[in-house]
């Protein structure tokens, strides 16, 4: 079976860039949502080894998904990447102080994706 | 990170980034409406369309596409600073954007023939003029909040501004958590949410994972609003929201009643840990005013306990039995005397604040007014930390807006009319406050076109207010336009504009025990100072006797007293006079006034002449004796006595003996004032 990961950013064609490369070069079966509501509806039922969230969304924001996810038994422990912008560091800092693992900044390689996540995936 | 299937990727961020550049122009045109219409965007837009573009950046740096991503770029960190708020929005600036806009569309369409033509220069340059030379507004801390430590940790920079803009805006916050089914939730809480922002701001939206609550899926959502807790609960109790106050020391109004927990609670339960882990950033309490006044209450009973224990020890001295006790007891009376009277002080300086507390308001209002106007003023505040009794700061905001809009309305010229004058075609208003003695002068200055004194005394002879013979000054014409006919709007307002109301002002800070007085120079500006007591609660009193009475007549309304002799007073026209170095200043008897009787004849003609002003003016109250200055705590006297002019109230004395406080003011009105 496939390892379940999922991309939370709204914007979807960054999202549909992020998910080819991680479907290609790394075999992962991944999960997309568009906003912090789809994320929330979608974590109960699967269990995802790892989440990438972008920080500026619409309804919940990823710092408030971080907080969520750090607080849920299932998912307290599994490796959370945000992808951020040079102009988001405080809001990037403010995610790894309440328990993110490890960032992206746009713009990034494929290559710096994939390596990035591998790394937190192992 | 594009290669191999670049066309059909350029070609997916066409689509999306034309569809992010439709809705930017939408919300746009949504902002500058609400700026024109009211003078700022609401909050949720602003960050909306930096959102906008916080996503095209992002996309168009995946893509490589140079020029679209620095203007993006750029732009992001500009509608950054305004979102903060450490920008301002102007006209101006959406020029900008919506150039902007149309720049990025072309840029956009570029993209898939692998060309970035239009040229970004210009507006780089107007971005980076927009950005520069603002300042930033200075950070404050969220104080005075309670809020759970893992909200606070869960919101970003942006959402924390907007926390401390609603504590700023003196909003009330509170947290409203909810629950719903997992199936519906996200329209659920959309609606939610779009409700509550009818009447505030939902500032951030955390969900719970907490195993102790029922099934479903719960959130907590930090809003802030001017509605009372009651109204909130009101708002969210069909989805068995629960509220509660993360100012609670702001909610001591009686009129929230304890919110009752909904029988059927419907997938909710409150967070039994919240009071535990919530806590306290600030240590200021905030207390209802009414409470003050009742401890000052007391204070001033404790008063009369400690004169009657006065009276008794002294008894039993004269009664010379236990001199070491009578001694001691007099010496412990003294000692409490003391203590009370700093216990006074310290219960006035709890009732002191900060101006600065109105001084946003103001500003705020005069903006309005100026745009409303149609002119361009630069409004300068100082001396906020200058300190007022909380309930005469309070009184001081009708007057002081009054007072703005005249300066605006009809001191300060059209853009035009300034240039015309070699003036600057921005229009100053300086409001400032500071301290001098025991008064606290609030002064409204503009440098517009003066008042201009022909058309005042004209409206004032067409009302019948002056005499067309009487010959006045300068500074007498403008007094007159503090009296009521002159200040109507058929008169003066039509043709040169000035004195609306402002004998409403002028009532307005008689009422609290102050004055008002104006500077004005023909083309230079005018300056309205008003002069307040610091505090109603107590004033420095000089204590006069008359007819074996006492009374207090506040220092603040006493220019100066003399001692001379009936044999000094003249008759003028029936009316009491006396020749104040060449002023004919007139006088009146207090035992006249209050209709007091002498027991005994008096000896001797020699009398004591208290000099009171009303206003710039003054005139003499005739007394028998002075005996001294005293900090008296003014108590407000039954509706019996209520009435009567010229009693502003009554204070304590010695040996359980209450006097009354003079009100000049209106004790002054049966006699015509001169200036001294």
């Amino acid at each position: 079976m496939k390892t379940k990961v999922l991309v939370v950013e709204d914007n979807s064609a960054m999202r549909s860039l992020i998910a080819t490369a991680l479907d290609q070069h790394l075999n992962l079966d991944v999960y997309e949502a568009e906003n912090g509501f789809s994320a929330l509806k979608l974590i109960p039922d699967n269990e995802f080894q790892l989440i990438l969230t972008d920080i500026n969304m619409p309804d919940i924001n990823g710092l408030e998904l971080i907080t969520f996810l750090r607080q849920h038994p299932v998912y307290s422990q599994v490796p959370i990447l945000i992808i951020s912008t040079e102009a988001g560091d405080e809001d990037r800092r403010r995610g790894l102080a309440i328990g993110a693992n490890g960032y992206l900044t746009k713009p990034f390689t494929e290559g710096q994706l994939v390596d990035l996540v591998q790394q937190h995936l192992l | 990170m594009v290669d191999k299937s670049q066309a059909k990727a350029l070609q997916d961020f066409v689509v999306e980034a034309e569809e992010i550049l439709e809705g930017l122009a939408e919300d746009l045109e949504k902002a500058q409406e609400q700026h024109e219409s009211t003078g700022k965007v609401r909050p949720d837009l602003l960050n909306k369309v930096f959102r906008e573009m916080h996503s095209l950046k992002g996309l168009a740096s995946m893509f490589n596409l140079e020029r679209i991503t620095t203007l993006s770029h750029d732009l992001e960190s500009l509608l950054d600073k305004i979102r903060m708020g450490k920008v301002k929005a102007s006209p101006s600036l959406f020029g900008l954007l919506n150039d902007s806009r149309v720049v990025l569309k072309t840029l956009v369409s570029e993209a898939p023939s692998g060309r970035e033509e239009a040229a970004i220069e210009p507006l780089l340059m107007r971005i980076e003029g927009e950005v520069s030379g603002k300042p930033a507004a200075s950070p404050s801390a969220p104080g005075g909040i309670a809020l759970d430590e893992v909200t606070l940790k869960s919101l970003t920079e942006y959402e924390e501004h907007r926390l401390k803009e609603n504590i700023e805006e003196e909003n009330h916050l509170y947290s409203v958590q909810v629950g719903f089914d997992f199936s519906d939730f996200d329209t659920r809480l959309r609606a939610l949410s779009e409700h509550l922002s009818q009447s505030g701001e939902v500032i951030s939206t955390l969900p719970v994972a907490d195993p102790n609550l029922p099934p479903g899926i719960h959130f907590r959502l930090l809003f802030g609003t001017r509605l009372s807790q009651a109204q909130v609960a009101s708002l969210v109790a069909d989805v068995h929201g629960i509220v509660s106050d993360l100012m609670p020391a702001k909610a001591s109004a009686p009129e929230q009643p304890p919110l009752e927990e909904p029988a059927d609670q419907g997938g909710a339960k409150p967070h039994e840990a919240d009071s535990e882990d919530m806590r306290g950033i600030s240590n200021t309490v905030k207390v209802d005013i009414e409470k003050l006044d009742t401890v000052m209450g007391i204070v001033g009973e404790l008063n009369l306990v400690k004169n009657s224990l006065e009276v008794l020890a002294t008894h039993l001295r004269a009664s010379g039995g236990q001199q070491e006790i009578s001694q001691e007891l007099l010496k412990q009376v003294r000692s409490m005397d003391k203590k009370l009277g700093e216990l006074q002080r310290a219960i006035i300086d709890i009732r002191l604040v900060p101006i600065s507390q109105i001084f946003t308001r103001l500003n705020r209002t005069a903006r309005r007014l100026a745009r409303q106007a149609g002119k361009e003023v630069s409004v300068q505040l100082y001396g906020g930390e200058t300190e007022l009794d909380k309930m005469m700061m309070d009184a001081l905001v009708t007057p002081l807006i009054h007072l703005i809009r005249n300066s605006i309305d009809h001191g300060l010229e059209p853009p035009e009319e300034r240039l015309r004058a070699g003036k600057p075609a921005e229009g100053l208003l300086a409001i400032s406050a500071y301290q001098k003695g025991n008064s606290i002068i609030t002064e409204v200055t503009d440098d517009g076109r003066g008042l201009q004194i022909d058309k005042i005394r004209q409206a004032a002879l067409k009302k019948g207010l002056v005499d067309a013979k009487q010959a006045l000054t300068a500074e007498e014409c403008m007094e007159l336009i503090f009296l009521p006919g002159v200040s109507s709007a058929d008169t003066v307002t039509e043709v040169s504009g000035r004195g609306v109301g402002l004998d409403a002002v002028k009532a307005d800070i008689q009422a609290l025990k102050g004055s008002i007085a104006l500077w004005s120079e023909p083309g230079k500006g005018t300056t309205f100072q008003i002069t307040l007591p610091i505090t109603l609660a107590i004033i420095q009193s000089l204590i006069v006797r008359c007819c074996d009475q006492s009374f207090a007549i506040p220092i603040s309304s006493v220019l100066e007293t003399f001692r001379t002799s009936e044999a000094e007073v003249q008759r003028v026209d029936q009316k009491e006079v006396y020749n104040l170095r060449g002023v004919t200043l007139p006088l009146l008897r207090l035992e006249d006034r209050f209709h007091l009787s002498r027991a005994k004849e008096k000896k001797g003609d020699r009398i004591y002449v208290v000099v009171a002003r009303r206003g710039e003016k003054a005139a003499g109250i005739v007394v028998d004796e002075l005996s001294g200055e005293q900090e008296t705590v003014v108590h407000p006297i039954g509706e019996s006595l209520g009435a009567v002019p010229g009693v502003a109230g009554a204070t304590e004395m010695g040996e359980n003996q209450v006097i009354l406080v003079i009100d000049t003011a209106s004790l002054l009105s049966t006699v015509e004032p001169v200036r001294v």
